[in-house]
């Protein structure tokens, strides 16, 4: 993979003007002066602006604690901002009911953990099966898409327990989840963090083939700075953060 | 087969088999127990009206009309006081001293049968009577006695079995037994060889509790009042198709039989060469019943009869139903404590679906977690708790059900064995469906806790890698 040099995180395709909305509403991800702080704490997160392309895929560094998982979080809607918009595959979440926000996330979000937080006692086909079932797809397709996209992920007994499957084969299934429902972005959260440095190559060689497979933008955080050369695109979080830097002992 | 909601807390429960499986269990335990309680105390109340069947009024000289009707057709205890044939014939109950079982001379009476039951054979009560007792006396209104082999008894020595005697006991049409007087376990069945000039089928009769010779002589000795009558044997004419009533139990005999039998005791208490009694020369002394069982000829005239009766000096008269009504009233205070035990024990079974569903809340927040980062919503996440609740008291239902068929089909077979009441096992659907949807709720209200313990839970501090 060519090397490219690190942006600036303003995102040069961000256009505030007026029929900027229409004008990206394909966009996987949308981000517009989101302001969102701890309580408690003079820490926050403050993005004036960030965009992805369809397909895109966006490596986001910063050390830890600096706030990279607020941001996923954030676009996921786990938490809510204090202002701001975040609009995903043009649909801004900050205005979603919480209940209308998650049914949003089944469909059009996919998420990879550093731990992969698969189901224990659930098999690797039911993990993502169990993505599907807060999906649009038809109920009848969930069994053999699953299994065909466990398959070409090289799972080759999608039928066993995901705690008997080796953590190169549980990463796989937990990107197959991801990707599972084809989203229109998926969402990575430090996922070569527990891996030695060959594992992590051939982790992101899944991630990344899976989210171009189904034609998904992927944004990435991560302190690894071997991933850097993996991305067209990568954003220092200091560059995009724009709130202030966090004090010593307050939680990201 | 796609994963459904279900598939879901199938899982989580098979995850935590042992618990399920033990909390469902207590729910079980809970629900027979409750299931079992209604059903007793819905066909107790039959099983009492069985027994007094077609009779309307009871006469005896016992102390109350509740013990006469507990001692006279429930075998509770042996009567204490008699009534003499005189008195009948003065009560206008029989028309001939001579004869028991003739016609009433009261035309309000269709029929008074007189009964004497305070004597045993083995462990089982005796019902002296006359033959009216199977002609006209039906154990359940409408149910009228049924023979399963045999005859009834149409002379003095013979003897008709209850069909639980014939069961306990392996006799059979043709043998002979002894009548104890009083209530013990004496009495035997006649074995070839041990009374001359009577006779045994060859099949193996145990007499473990016989000492032939020695009876007679100890018979003031025997600790329990009671004494066997060796020198009657009585044949057995006929064995009784079972009624489930306490006269299964029992064994009737007729009544001029025992009068002889009692005779012939008093007489040689009292004098040292007695006169050998015979029907003839019975005293009006000897012929003493213990109760009369009573129908008008119609029930208007059941409420003047019985008024008439109870005003006659020394007479007792009862209303069979009305003293089982009082009687389940006496006793429906216990049942109400017993009932209240029942419903705490299936509460705290619920209280244990809460601890072991609330319990498992820890381990399956990072499971929660994932299942909100992947489209669930909190709302679902609570219906999945819930679900996974009443899933249990489910289980816990239906087992409780199946174990209650098992324990009423013992308790009615137990009850028939040792009090000769019957309990039909029969469990009533409603009470069933009632008390599966109850415990289902229950079940349901027991995941309320940790739903909402569930639906605190936060994605983002649960879903940080361990350690």
């Amino acid at each position: 993979m060519p090397a490219h040099p690190p942006q600036t995180g303003v995102d040069p395709s961000a256009n505030h003007g007026p029929g900027a909305a229409s004008a990206s509403l394909a966009a996987p991800l949308r981000i517009e002066n989101l302001v969102f702080r701890y309580s408690g704490s003079g820490f926050g997160v403050s993005v004036a602006s960030l965009q992805l392309a369809p397909a895109e895929q966006v490596l986001l560094t910063g050390g830890s604690g600096s706030g990279k998982s607020t941001i996923l979080h954030l676009v996921a809607g786990l938490i809510d901002g204090s202002g701001g918009r975040i609009l995903v595959a043009g649909t801004d979440i900050t205005r979603l009911s919480p209940g209308a926000r998650d049914h949003f996330r089944g469909r059009h979000l996919g998420m990879i953990f550093q731990t992969f937080n698969l189901l224990q006692g659930f098999s690797a086909l039911e993990n993502v099966m169990v993505a599907m079932m807060f999906s649009d797809i038809p109920p009848r397709e969930h069994r053999p898409r699953a299994a065909e996209l466990l398959s070409s992920l090289g799972i080759t007994s999608p039928a066993s327990p995901v705690e008997q499957l080796s953590v190169g084969q549980q990463q796989r299934v937990a990107v197959a989840r991801a990707v599972a429902c084809s989203p229109a972005l998926v969402l990575a959260d430090e996922p070569t963090a527990s891996l030695d440095p060959d594992n992590a190559q051939d982790a992101m060689d899944v991630i990344q083939g899976s989210c171009r497979r189904v034609g998904a933008a992927l944004l990435c955080v991560s302190h690894d700075p071997s991933l850097a050369s993996r991305f067209e695109r990568r954003i220092a979080l200091a560059d995009l953060n724009s709130a202030p830097a966090p004090q010593v002992g307050a939680a990201p | 087969m796609s994963m459904t909601d279900l598939s879901i807390v199938r899982k989580s429960l098979k995850t935590h088999a042992v618990s399920t499986i033990i909390t469902a269990l207590s729910v079980a335990i809970a629900v027979a127990l409750l299931i079992v309680l209604f059903s007793l105390r819905e066909h107790a109340g039959n099983a009492f009206r069985r027994g007094t069947g077609n009779m309307h009024v009871l006469i005896s000289a016992d102390a109350s009309p509740l013990s006469s009707v507990l001692n006279n057709v429930f075998y509770a205890n042996p009567p204490q006081r008699k009534l003499l044939m005189s008195d009948l014939e003065r009560l206008g109950l029989t028309n001939d001293t001579e004869g028991p079982g003739a016609r009433p001379r009261d035309r309000r009476v269709e029929w008074a049968i007189p009964v004497q039951s305070g004597d045993s054979f083995r462990s089982f009560k005796t019902m002296a009577t006359t033959n009216d007792f199977f002609a006209k006396f039906q154990p359940a209104d409408a149910v009228p006695w049924k023979l399963r082999e045999g005859a009834f008894f149409d002379a003095t020595w013979q003897v008709v079995l209850g069909d639980t005697v014939a069961r306990l006991t392996n006799l059979q049409v043709g043998d002979e037994i002894f009548i104890s007087h009083g209530w013990s376990n004496r009495g035997h069945a006649a074995v070839a060889g041990d009374t001359p000039g009577t006779k045994s089928d060859d099949h193996d009769h145990s007499h473990a509790d016989h000492d032939h010779s020695h009876d007679h002589e100890e018979g003031g000795a025997m600790g329990d009042g009671a004494h066997v009558h060796d020198d009657h044997p009585l044949v057995i004419v006929g064995i009784l198709e079972p009624t489930g009533s306490p006269h299964d139990r029992a064994v009737f005999f007729p009544i001029e039989a025992s009068w002889i039998l009692h005779a012939e005791e008093a007489r040689a208490a009292a004098e040292p060469t007695p006169k050998p009694a015979r029907i003839e020369n019975l005293t009006p002394e000897e012929k003493a019943v213990n109760a009369v069982y009573v129908r008008c000829r119609t029930n208007a005239i059941i409420g003047s009869f019985f008024s008439e009766m109870r005003s006659a000096p020394g007479i007792t008269a009862a209303l069979p139903n009305n003293q089982i009504v009082a009687l389940m009233q006496i006793v429906g205070s216990i049942d109400q404590i017993i009932l209240a035990i029942g419903i705490a024990v299936l509460i705290s079974s619920i209280v244990s679906v809460m601890l072991a569903v609330y319990s498992s809340m820890g381990q399956r927040r990072r499971q929660i977690a994932v299942l909100r980062v992947l489209g669930a919503t909190r709302g679902r996440i609570v219906g999945l708790v819930l679900t996974e609740s009443a899933l249990i008291a489910t289980l816990g239902a239906v087992a409780g059900a199946a174990f209650a068929v098992v324990a009423m089909r013992v308790a009615s077979s137990a009850m028939l064995q040792r009090t000769g009441l019957y309990i039909d096992p029969w469990i009533d659907p409603l009470w069933l469906l009632v008390i599966g949807v109850a415990t289902i709720l229950l079940g349901a209200l027991a995941g309320v806790l940790p739903a909402i313990s569930a639906y605190r839970v936060s994605v983002i501090r649960s879903l940080r890698p361990l350690g």
